[in-house]
């Protein structure tokens, strides 16, 4: 039976009759091209890049996050160029002027001393920024180097590792966090005889003695978290076949197990950012962080405490530049662990 | 499991007491007891006080002999108030639980409410608007949470109330006060009391709704949709059941161990909060000692602290092993 | 399996932790508890239990509307057995989820499933409940994920009794739980009825999931690839419980499998579904020796024979199966077919599903001028 009995089909010429060859031309053409016959449309292929990216950006408060940070991060740092008023200036004027609410003026008031709060708030921006990114920066670098390292290599290095973070997690982190400073910034040690300097100018300004002592201890958080990404990539099947190939264990660290780890670590940067702005705000606020003539939006807070019930734009302001910051940096976060792994919700 | 919390107790023991070193190597590096006579006094009379408070000694010699007092029930002097650590301590801790009870009470039937309904109801407008105050509630910082709440409760509302001749349930009057646990001169559990635990639990609570909901959530949200559940939707159990006796009590599993967890922390953990509202409790000791460097005092708030942490630690592990059938503690 | 193996009747090193073993294979299954319920008497062989017409379900996706049972139509009679057979994503399990009104909230179902005369499609979730797991039951893939890992396997059979006979409690209760597990040939059942799922062997949960399903003796099983996650000397053994269980209490199954080889031990019709449609639907003797469409026609072909030469390659289909939000036009199956020769007809116009021989029906255009070479009978 042939293809023109059918009253329903019409034969051209040159088309194949037989079944068989024309399987074989199937055949021929899969090997060819990859592709079930140029008909079959399929979705096109996206490398994981490009499926991450569309997953971030399609994430609408992570970009509207995103979008008011990076416009927050620009005033605030190029403050210089755009804000006209002194911060810390002090003069007679202002001093007569004192506390004054809010106006055309002074679009944030005046703090005690007369000074603009809308510069005070806009220069102690950048000590805050300044710490949150440093701390998020320092502790995730020294963490992830660890927390691969203990996860990966095992035994003693990770029972080290897990002590010492006992250790640190046996009362609540504002404390050790309280005392570290403490000792980082007094004379009776070396090691805060050598932060504080000789003589009149301090060797560091409070905001990098206090990303240093953040950065020292959180890192033991990040470490922990690594430790546990790497422990369960390594039991995945694909490092054993890279093993079995030869790989070192640098290489098998560098390209196998960081690549894939590097979702919780990135989230968890960013996180952190809004973890170490609120920390030294609460602990500038308490009084243990930064230290005048150095401001930051904690400290400013820390200020406004004793006479905020008439003047109460001296809390909202600070406070609310915190509260939005973080809340940015935790839209981006969300993005960022929604973009990286689509299973989890939000 | 009794031979477990040994073994767990046992191990904890070297760490509180590496801790509780270092922490007394630090303070003695960090401050100077006498440097308040170094300027007034004249030297003998600073050589004598040093002598007298052991400071000539290493600092592993002072640490062992303020041990060997410490086991043995003698917490020392405050530097600062001359007042036995010991009553200090055991009065601001009780201070501290009253606080913790009322905000976990609340923290946790608000926070599993908040989340089971939020999963229930995903992508509603409620659930929008709950996610929205929960991601306010961890982004504000809790201490400006807290003078917030004074402003507008104690100050704000009345005043408005005032100047609009409002007087409907009393808002023209300060319905909550804001110093402390009592009035002046007041005690015991009355509505003084309540009016003064509103705001501090209020601040303690925001932050922990905020947390556990989203967890509560999230957790929730991966139980619904596993198999199980499709399996008693399928037997024909009515919804209310499916969520639940199937839904809710699996995922409050490890909910309930990152609320032991936490709760463990908050005993040392309120130092925003005691300080805010001048209440005297371990957080604020800690605070107030530390800035002076009372090293007596912070010794015997970090004892105490790193036991309540270890505990509720170990809490949330045999909980966790009653609540899995799955997990069994070796 | 090749359905021309005899069914493995021995179990040998049994690795798991339990009886496997020993239990349903000495000893007879203890049927005699189950009684035929008076709701299968009003139901003589022949007669209409499921009628399904027509089904179409679609979901929304990110990159588009997915029709997942695209025009699904067969009937289930009374006592019969039906195996559904496909490929992953033909459709097979979303068919049978939305028998019982299990999918997602977001899914679109339209067409008709009439159970007994009344239409379960757009019922709400109260009006399905008295149904499930009493007059139709479900049994799942994977027998672990599927039980609540924080109850005993006792207390969930006893659930899915009490929530249609509430009054039933106490000793009552765990008498008939405990009767249930036996039938299914669990052993020491008492005891096992207050383990949890974990303590149990793979093949011992999927039969406690048979026993809670049976327990209300439903008139219709969904068994949707109960065999998948077991090895195969314990399918063979759930197999055989099922079977023995079907003919006991006169329930039909629809059996969802992917393996052609349990189809052909079990089923009395099969029904083979692509691309989320219906290719063919015959009873299992016409749909193995003359299958009249060339999916159904590759699949067979695929198949390793045990008297094939070890020189002989096997055949195979070619390609792969089509993503469901790009279908290709006319027959879903064309592109891959070594008979869609001739140009405007299986590529343009989709193929109706229509009558061959008596009962045996295909979706296919060129039914009729297909010559198929029939599979030999073994022995």
């Amino acid at each position: 039976m042939t293809a023109t009995d059918d009253p329903h089909k019409v034969a051209t010429a040159g088309d194949p009759v037989d079944p068989e060859a024309h399987y074989a031309e199937l055949l021929e053409d899969e090997v060819a091209t990859e592709e079930v016959g140029s008909e079959v449309a399929s979705t096109p292929p996206r490398s994981q890049w490009q499926l991450f990216r569309r997953r971030f950006f399609r994430h609408k408060l992570a970009m509207f996050g995103l979008v008011l940070l990076l416009f927050m991060c620009l005033a605030i740092f190029f403050a210089d160029v755009w804000v006209p008023q002194d911060p810390n200036e002090l003069t007679s004027e202002t001093l007569l002027t004192g506390v004054e609410p809010p106006s055309g003026e002074h679009w944030f008031g005046t703090d005690n001393n007369g000074r603009d709060y809308f510069a005070r708030v806009i220069y102690a921006g950048q000590i805050s920024l300044k710490i949150g990114l440093g701390v998020a920066l320092i502790s995730t670098f020294i963490g992830t180097v660890t927390g691969a390292m203990a996860g990966f290599f095992g035994r003693w290095i990770d029972q080290l590792l897990m002590r010492i973070t006992d250790l640190f997690l046996i009362v609540p982190g504002i404390a050790v966090l309280a005392v570290g400073l403490k000792f980082a910034t007094s004379p009776e040690n070396p090691v805060g005889r050598f932060v504080l300097g000789d003589g009149n100018e301090p060797r560091f300004g409070t905001d990098s003695i206090i990303i240093f002592v953040l950065a020292m201890l959180g890192w033991m958080q990040v470490a922990r978290v690594v430790r546990g990404q790497v422990l369960s990539v390594k039991e995945k099947e694909f490092v054993e076949a890279a093993r079995a190939v030869g790989a070192s264990n640098f290489r098998i660290i560098t390209r196998h197990l960081l690549p894939n780890c590097i979702g919780p670590i990135v989230v968890n940067a960013t996180l952190a950012i809004a973890v170490a702005i609120v920390t030294e705000s609460t602990l500038s606020f308490l009084g243990f962080g930064v230290q005048p003539p150095e401001t930051s939006w904690g400290h400013m807070l820390n200020q406004a405490k004793s006479n905020f019930n008439f003047n109460e734009h001296l809390l909202y302001f600070p406070g609310l530049f915190i509260l939005l910051t973080v809340l940015c940096v935790n839209f981006v976060g969300d993005g960022l662990r929604d973009a990286f792994d689509p299973q989890s919700r939000r | 499991m009794i031979v477990y919390v040994l073994r767990r107790i046992l191990i904890s023991i070297p760490v509180v007491l590496i801790a509780s070193f270092l922490l007394f190597w630090f303070v003695r590096e960090t401050f100077d007891p006498t440097a308040r006579l170094r300027n007034v006094r004249d030297p003998e009379v600073v050589a004598r006080e040093t002598e007298r408070l052991g400071l000539n000694d290493p600092v592993p010699v002072q640490y062992g002999n303020w041990l060997k007092e410490f086991v043995q029930g003698d917490w020392g002097e405050s530097a600062r108030t001359r007042e036995p650590v010991a009553d200090m301590t055991k009065r601001a801790f009780w201070n501290t639980v009253q606080l913790i009870f009322f905000g976990i009470f609340i923290s946790a039937i608000a926070a599993v409410a908040i989340g089971v309904f939020g999963a229930i109801k995903q992508y509603s407008i409620p659930d929008y608007l709950l996610t929205g105050v929960s991601y306010l509630a961890i982004a504000m910082p809790p201490f400006w949470f807290g003078l917030l709440a004074i402003n507008v409760l104690a100050f704000k509302v009345p005043e408005w109330a005032q100047r609009n001749d409002i007087s409907f349930l009393g808002v023209d009057k300060r319905q909550v006060d804001f110093v402390g646990l009592h009035k002046a001169r007041g005690s015991g559990v009355n509505e003084d009391y309540f009016r003064h635990l509103v705001l501090p639990v209020l601040t303690l609570s925001v932050q922990i709704i905020g947390s556990w909901s989203r967890f509560q959530r999230s957790a929730m949200l991966d139980v619904m949709s596993a198999d199980y559940i499709r399996t008693a939707r399928a037997k024909g159990v009515p919804r209310r059941k499916v969520i639940f006796k199937h839904g809710v009590r699996n995922a409050l599993i490890p909910l309930v161990t990152v609320m032991a967890i936490d709760i463990g922390l908050l005993f040392g953990g309120l130092l925003v909060t005691e300080t805010i509202f001048s209440i005297a409790g371990m957080g604020r000791m800690f605070v107030q000692a530390l800035l002076q460097g009372d090293v007596a005092v912070l010794e015997a708030w970090m004892i105490v602290v790193a036991v309540f942490v270890i505990a509720f630690n170990l809490l949330a592990d045999i909980l966790y092993s009653v609540l899995d059938p799955r997990i069994r503690l070796s | 399996m090749s359905p021309d193996l005899e069914k493995e009747t021995e179990s040998p090193l049994d690795l798991t932790k339990d009886d496997d073993a020993t239990s349903a294979y000495g000893e007879d299954l203890d049927l005699s508890m189950l009684e035929t319920s008076s709701a299968n008497d009003d139901l003589a062989d022949g007669d209409v239990v499921l009628r399904v017409r027509d089904l179409r379900v679609q979901f929304p996706t990110d990159d588009g509307l997915v029709t997942a049972v695209d025009g699904v139509t067969f009937d289930l009679t009374a006592n019969e057995t039906l195996g559904i057979v496909g490929e992953s994503g033909s459709g097979k399990s979303v068919t049978s989820m939305a028998i019982l009104g299990l999918l997602p909230k977001n899914a679109t179902v339209t067409g008709s499933i009439t159970f007994k005369g009344t239409e379960l499609v757009g019922m709400k979730e109260r009006q399905l409940q008295p149904l499930r797991g009493k007059s139709i039951a479900m049994i799942f893939q994977d027998a672990l994920a599927s039980l609540n890992p924080v109850y005993k396997v006792g207390d969930q059979i006893a659930e899915a009794i009490r929530v249609h006979e509430p009054s039933l409690k106490g000793a009552l209760l765990q008498e008939r739980v405990v009767e249930m597990l036996d039938v299914v040939g669990i052993p020491d059942p008492r005891n096992r009825a207050g383990q949890y799922p974990h303590e149990y062997s793979g093949g011992m949960r999927q039969r406690a999931m048979i026993a809670m399903s049976i327990a209300n003796e439903p008139d219709v099983l969904i068994a949707d690839e109960p065999t998948t996650a077991l090895d195969v000397t314990i399918q063979a053994q759930v197999l055989e419980v099922m079977e023995r269980i079907r003919d006991r209490t006169r329930s039909s199954i629809i059996l969802i499998t992917h393996d052609l080889g349990v189809v052909a031990g079990v089923a009395d019709r099969v029904l083979v579904m692509y691309a989320g449609r219906v290719c063919e639907l015959a009873d299992v003797e016409s749909v193995f020796y003359s299958p009249a469409h060339p999916y159904t026609q590759g699949l067979l072909g695929s198949l390793p024979r045990l008297d094939s030469r070890s020189s002989e390659r096997l055949a195979r289909i070619v390609g792969q199966p089509p993503s469901l939000l790009a279908m290709p036009s006319g027959c879903a199956f064309h592109p891959r077919c070594p008979h869609a020769l001739v140009p405007g007809v299986c590529s343009e116009a989709r193929p109706e599903l229509r009558d061959l021989a008596d009962g045996h029906r295909a979706a296919c255009h060129r039914s009729e001028e297909i010559e198929w070479k029939p599979l030999e009978a073994a022995g």
